[in-house]
């Protein structure tokens, strides 16, 4: 583990009941990259990110073993604060799931929620935003996740109000704007149109160069075209990891060969 | 996933395609050379009619080729495969291309004694059908270490050029009316080289298609010693400037 | 028969159904309307009753129901919230959640003279509230509650998980998603629960009867533990008990009219209540 290791997991095993659904993963990833994972349907890539900001712990009788180390520190350990966890490490769902309040109150809910720290006297205290501040933060937020343009007139307008595109859109601005240090992506595009698509990708690649982006996708031509590391999970197990051009133009597993060749039945 | 059925079809079909296109060219050469050593005229129209195959199949090949990018997005195996094919094609057309070539010189050689009379020319031509022979069987049997081997024997062959190039001179500096004949002799040994080098390139395709790794180019001069054996799949290049567009 | 010719017979039969249904409300309140509309003025709704309910006003009566009411809103509406969301957010699959379910629906079917007699037993004997408004207003309270959890609860559960999710992953802690999410969007569906428990309280006449409900009061209700009138009882006296149930028949129509009035101004309130939030928060 060197200084550009964002995220390294230890022996991470996941049991839903009595299925073990992610076995000894070891993997480590790197920051300011786009990481992507890859694997079929229920190989255990959702799950895997999942474990990365305390998502799991939302599901009954799931159970989460092994470090999770974060910036020197373990996240999936007993005494982790949860709710900071998840401000440093924000996540994107598949389906865009904006709240069905403005545009504005989308992406100041989180700032508000967690105030601004401050160092007055030595002491660190939270406080509230000024308007100013807040009108300032969801204005970088929607800049960054490149649909200020778009909104900049009807912010008072819902959420909902948008399009999939634009919703997904602004669930990202919404993460962006308690700027966590790790993005993950759970399949943001499949339930969009390829437009839709291509912008969120180049908003990906162009969010690599200040987040650390790790994205799960079904679509390997997705990962091609935009990861620089890519990760191969089949049944629970991490297979093979690396760069994406050697993955995609010779992988060393047999099984990841097989996989992204269409050719696993 | 589906096995993708359409996909699978394809490469099939390319499979059988470019293995036509190998055996014709391979054999277009070897009866070009059969022409010249035993002075068989009938052969030519067969040289020809490959050729004209060859060159066929060379446009189909690299038209399939294309589809099944442009279609199918293939990756890893299949992708260094039709890159093989790609290249290919235009060294298996110029060994159609030189054994035409060949075949056309034969008029000028009368009674064929004077190629007889090269024993060097002889030697050469047995050696490149050879590396011909090797070529085409280490594309179809996936053999990267058949592939790689070519490269030693193309040394020889250009030795035996240099050979052939200095007999010939003297030959056309003891007679000038040997000259015409002599310098058919001289392009004969050059269209061998050439397609020497060429099935030397296929050499290099094959091997990057098996084993995902390029060979070192400063092999082709014979300069260097070969790369480790056992160290095919290496970890991956270090990172830089990915530029992914 | 072919297939569409069924079809029709299908939909005439259904649409005969509903017609029915709007018949019956229509026949209703045009028989108490034209009962009692003649009798229905200021002087009925403002003034105290005289001459054993056959002279004068309700007013009394029509204060009792709406402070029952508000009992009941400010007894069922926190306390049916607060079961909702322990039921849905934290005790989902446990077997206390599961009993408690129980509980609560077979609570919803006990009939109300049975809440009468608990009342009677809890509040106005054990509880020492003796017959008076707090004793009605908590056993309809009691009576109600299982409805509005009910209503509670299904609101709160339809509000989709991938908001929750969304909250939380935000770094929201459980009850803040609570508090600012899955509460205002099932407000609309909570109203919907106000609306149709406190109608079905406000009609009810069996529990009055043993808590303690007056025939006859000249003077409104002095504070929650006085006695107290209330329309459905009223109602139910003067068709019954009354000295002249012929000349009276118009003030029971004027009666009832005035109680359906009421329940269908709570009913409107809560409709456009229901009618904001729902523009609110747009899905």
């Amino acid at each position: 583990m060197n200084m550009t290791t964002a995220i390294h997991t230890e022996d991470l095993h996941v049991f839903f009941e009595k299925n073990h659904a992610l076995k000894g993963v070891e993997m480590e990833i790197e920051k300011n990259g786009v990481t992507s994972v890859i694997g079929p349907s229920g190989c255990g890539k959702s799950t895997f990110i999942r474990c990365i900001n305390r998502m799991n712990d939302l599901i009954p009788g799931c159970s989460v073993k092994g470090k999770v180390m974060v910036d020197g520190q373990d996240v999936n350990s007993d005494d982790a604060d949860v709710v900071d966890v998840r401000r440093r490490i924000g996540m994107v769902f598949q389906k865009p799931n904006p709240f069905p309040k403005s545009i504005y109150e989308n992406v100041a809910y989180a700032p508000r929620l967690h105030g601004v720290l401050e160092e007055k006297g030595g002491k660190i205290r939270r406080r509230r935003h000024t308007k100013q501040e807040m009108d300032g933060i969801v204005e970088h937020s929607l800049r960054r996740a490149a649909l200020w343009g778009e909104v900049k007139d009807r912010l008072e307008k819902s959420g909902t109000s948008l399009s999939g595109g634009q919703q997904q859109r602004l669930c990202i601005a919404r993460t962006l704007a308690i700027d966590p240090e790790i993005i993950l992506f759970d399949e943001p595009c499949s339930a969009l149109d390829p437009i839709a698509t291509a912008k969120i990708e180049d908003l990906l690649v162009d969010l690599k160069k200040d987040y650390t982006v790790v994205i799960v996708t079904h679509s390997m031509q997705q990962a091609a075209r935009i990861s620089d590391r890519t990760a191969f999970f089949y049944l629970g197990e991490l297979i093979e990891m690396g760069n994406t051009k050697q993955i995609f133009e010779r992988p060393r597993e047999e099984l990841t060969e097989q996989y992204i060749t269409g050719r696993m039945g | 996933m589906a096995p993708r059925t359409t996909f699978n079809h394809e490469m099939e079909e390319l499979g059988k395609e470019i293995t036509e296109m190998a055996n014709a060219s391979k054999t277009a050469f070897e009866k070009a050379v059969l022409m010249i050593a035993d002075m068989d005229l009938s052969l030519r129209e067969e040289v020809r009619a490959l050729d004209r195959r060859i060159y066929e199949l060379n446009e189909q090949i690299d038209k399939h080729c294309l589809d099944i990018i442009a279609l199918h997005s293939p990756v890893a195996g299949d992708l260094r495969l039709i890159s093989a094919c790609l290249k290919m094609v235009e060294d298996l057309n110029r060994f159609g291309r030189y054994a035409t070539d060949i075949a056309e010189l034969i008029d000028d050689f009368e009674d064929g004694r004077a190629f007889k009379r090269f024993e060097s020319l002889r030697t050469m031509s047995c050696l490149v059908v050879g590396i011909v022979d090797d070529a085409v069987y280490s594309f179809l049997q996936r053999d990267a270490e058949k592939a790689r081997q070519l490269h030693e024997r193309d040394d020889a062959v250009d030795a035996l050029y240099d050979t052939i190039f200095r007999e010939v001179l003297t030959y056309m500096m003891e007679d000038p009316r040997k000259i015409t004949v002599g310098i058919d002799l001289i392009l004969v040994a050059r269209y061998m080289e050439r397609v020497a080098d060429h099935a030397c390139n296929i050499g290099e395709y094959v091997y990057y298609m098996v084993t995902g790794q390029r060979m070192d180019p400063r092999m082709r001069t014979g300069d260097v010693e070969q790369p480790p054996r056992d160290r095919i799949y290496e970890h991956p290049d270090p990172r830089s400037e990915l530029d992914l567009k | 028969m072919d297939r569409r010719a069924r079809e029709v017979v299908y939909f005439t039969f259904f649409r005969a159904c509903a017609l029915i249904v709007m018949l019956s409300l229509v026949v209703l309140i045009g028989y108490i309307a034209t009962g009692g509309l003649e009798r229905l003025s200021l002087e009925f709704l403002t003034e105290m009753p005289r001459r054993a309910n056959t002279e004068g006003g309700i007013l009394p009566a029509i204060v009792g129901t709406f402070y029952l009411m508000l009992i009941v809103v400010t007894v069922t509406v926190p306390i049916g919230i607060m079961s909702a969301i322990y039921l849905v957010e934290y005790e989902q699959s446990s077997w206390m959640g599961r009993v408690f379910k129980l509980a609560v629906y077979n609570l919803a079917g006990v009939p109300s003279i049975v809440y009468g007699l608990l009342g009677l037993g809890i509040f106005v004997v054990y509880l020492g509230l003796g017959f008076s408004l707090m004793s009605a207003g908590l056993t309809l309270s009691i009576m109600t509650l299982p409805l509005m959890i009910s209503a509670s609860q299904e609101a709160i559960s339809a509000v989709p998980g991938s908001v929750r999710e969304a909250s939380m992953a935000l770094g929201a802690t459980k009850w803040q998603t609570i508090l600012h999410h899955v509460l205002p969007y099932a407000l609309p569906g909570i109203f919907t629960g106000m609306i149709l428990s406190v109608s079905r309280a406000a009609g009810e006449t069996a529990p009055l009867m043993l808590t303690g409900v007056a025939m006859s009061l000249q003077r409104l209700p002095d504070g929650f533990f006085d006695s107290f009138m209330a329309l459905p009882y009223h109602i139910y006296y003067m068709a019954t008990q009354s000295s002249d149930l012929i000349a009276t028949r118009p003030l029971q129509y004027a009666a009832a009219l005035v109680l359906l009035l009421l329940v269908l101004g709570m009913n409107i309130i809560a409709i456009v209540l229901r009618k904001r939030y729902r523009e609110k928060y747009k899905w």
